[in-house]
């Protein structure tokens, strides 16, 4: 039986179990004629199955007729789709807590987590300078602002680019105030 | 023998119910009322008694505003000089508090630029603070403040501090202020007991950050300047520039300090900047020139240094620096000492005379301490050069 190629093996187990067409029938009837390993396979084939079909039947005497088997089956396939599915379920269901374990991990160590002293750079900026439109007069009118907020002075411009070039300035000046007032200048570079 | 088993098991069995039960009745138990800590209650005591050691030389100050830091602030706006309206310009200036530019005669019409000018070639960075004002009052344990006494006075509001140096009322300030900024006006203190005292304006030294005052009168007791710095991990008492509060701690010897560094035997160990520190003994150096000269008369070299500090990139690309503390030559004078002694742009400065320099504070007292020939070790690509300049100080 190893000796004889898979695909004949295959051919043979079509051939016992009428699967094949009458031409294909007549086919390895006429091979069977000429080649005796293949009739030996067939021999060996048919001994096997009628092991099988023994053995099955000693193991389940009480089902006799064909739909019995095909119930057993049927439950049988059933209860493997449903562990199938419980498997399934437990794995989403595993995969989503894991998923929230890491959310919430994330969530607690970003919390404890304090960023490192900053070294250099401007403070965030709380008052914000921004360029109005311009007056009736194509002015544009940049606001010069105390601590809490209130107009000072205002500087005025005819060019557009120049008032916003002037409201950056004004922005870096007041990053800067606020960084001399609460912070600890240091000087880090001279001269010497 | 199967007897003995079975009264070993039994009493086994009582015994763990006992101890289950005596485990479980725990809570119950009457609270033994408050425990008593001994060695932090020791530590407290010895606390206090080394901020009262010392706070009898510490003076709180109010200095004015320095105009590097006017500058710095005001360096954006340099380039409106000419462009800002009068009014806008006046605001500036009240803000910052300037006084006239030179020649002006009134506060109106100064010229900003002239104002603002920064110190020429030095660059700060500012290391913000935590804000001292939020935080609550603690007891004065590790972690915990003592403060100065100060009775409440609007008219008197101190920015620093100040360390008196002897019995002549030489007051040393951790501070850099200019004599332009405080001229001939009188500078308020408080001593440790809430008295006030005038003080006159002796000398300052931008590259230490020092201001030197002189007091009116004398009074407290002068502190006592150590030689070293304080072994890493050691306790320490650090005095807030701030507001002369005392906070006992570990030093650690990196970046995280910020104060005047008291030893645990009472003397004052050096100045902390978050990474800078500058020794009792540089400090008292730097005084004693300020005392005799008004200045700082240090050798010129003839270099722009700029210090590598822990987060600079350069630490990625010299690996042999790793976390020894350098700084880098950026610029080199022709024809000057550094030249003539063929430093390089380039070259990371390791040492003065053997002395390790840290940063820009401890480099400037190194020099100011020596003149004549003086070994500079250098690490150049990967060899560390002996370099010998020759520092010839300024009359």
């Amino acid at each position: 039986m190893s000796d004889v190629p898979e695909h004949d093996q295959r051919l043979l187990e079509a051939y016992l179990d009428d699967a094949l067409s009458a031409s294909e029938v007549q086919l390895v009837d006429e091979r069977l004629t000429r080649e005796p390993g293949l009739r030996e396979a067939l021999v060996a084939l048919r001994n096997q199955r009628a092991i099988r079909a023994a053995a099955w039947q000693s193991l389940h005497e009480e089902q006799t007729s064909g739909e019995e088997l095909v119930r057993v089956m049927r439950r049988a396939v059933a209860r493997h789709e449903g562990m199938r599915r419980v498997v399934r379920g437990a794995r989403l269901g595993a995969a989503m807590a894991a998923c929230v374990a890491l959310f919430c991990g994330g969530w607690v160590i970003r919390s404890a987590w304090s960023p490192p002293a900053r070294v250099a750079g401007p403070l965030p900026s709380r008052v914000r300078h921004s360029v109005p439109p311009p007056d009736a007069a194509g002015i544009y009118r940049v606001a010069l602002t105390d601590e809490a907020g209130q107009v000072i002075a205002v500087q005025p411009f005819t060019k557009l680019e120049e008032a916003r070039r002037f409201a950056d300035d004004l922005e870096r000046y007041e990053a800067r105030r606020r960084e001399v007032r609460q912070g600890s200048p240091m000087l880090v570079s001279d001269h010497f | 023998m199967r007897i003995a088993r079975s009264a070993r098991a039994s009493i086994a069995r009582w015994a763990a119910t006992l101890a289950a039960l005596l485990w479980l009745a725990a809570p119950l138990r009457a609270d033994p009322g408050p425990t008593t800590r001994p060695l932090l209650e020791e530590l407290n005591r010895q606390t206090r008694e080394l901020y009262r050691q010392v706070q009898g030389g510490v003076f709180r100050v109010q200095l004015p505003p320095p105009r590097w830091a006017s500058g710095y602030a005001m360096a954006p706006l340099d380039r409106w000089g000419k462009k800002l309206d009068p009014e806008v310009r006046r605001k500036l200036i009240e803000e910052e508090r300037l006084p006239p530019a030179p020649g002006t005669g009134a506060a109106t019409q100064p010229a900003v630029s002239d104002a603002v000018s920064l110190a020429p070639h030095a660059t700060y960075i500012v290391v913000r603070q935590d804000r001292a004002d939020d935080e609550p009052r603690r007891d004065p344990l590790l972690g915990g403040k003592l403060e100065l006494d100060a009775k409440p006075d609007p008219s008197f509001s101190p920015n620093t501090i100040g360390l008196l140096m002897d019995d002549e009322g030489d007051v040393l300030v951790p501070a850099y202020v200019e004599r332009e900024a405080v001229g001939e006006q009188l500078v308020r203190m408080a001593g440790s007991d809430g008295s006030r005292i005038n003080a006159r304006f002796v000398g300052s030294d931008r590259q230490t950050g020092l201001t030197l005052l002189r007091a009116e009168k004398s009074a407290g007791k002068p502190v006592r300047l150590a030689e070293g710095r304080p072994a890493a991990g050691s306790l320490v008492l650090c005095l807030s520039p701030r507001d002369g509060s005392g906070r006992l701690g570990l030093w650690t010897d990196g970046g995280g300090e910020s104060g005047v560094i008291v030893a645990t035997d009472g003397q004052v160990a050096g100045v902390a900047r978050y990474g800078q520190f500058l020794s009792g003994s540089a400090c008292k150096l730097i005084a004693r020139q300020l005392m005799e000269y008004g200045a700082v008369r240090r050798a010129t070299l003839g270099v722009l240094i700029t210090e590598i500090r822990a987060d600079d990139p350069l630490r990625r690309q010299q690996p042999l620096l790793g976390r020894r503390t350098a700084m880098r030559i950026d610029q080199v004078i022709k024809d000057s000492a550094a030249d003539k002694a063929g430093l390089k742009p380039g070259d990371l400065l390791l040492a003065v005379a053997g002395d390790a320099v840290t940063d820009i504070p401890s480099f400037a007292a190194a020099i100011a301490a020596r003149s004549g020939p003086t070994e500079l070790q250098v690490l150049r690509g990967e060899q560390v050069l002996a370099v010998e300049v020759d520092l010839r100080q300024q009359k």
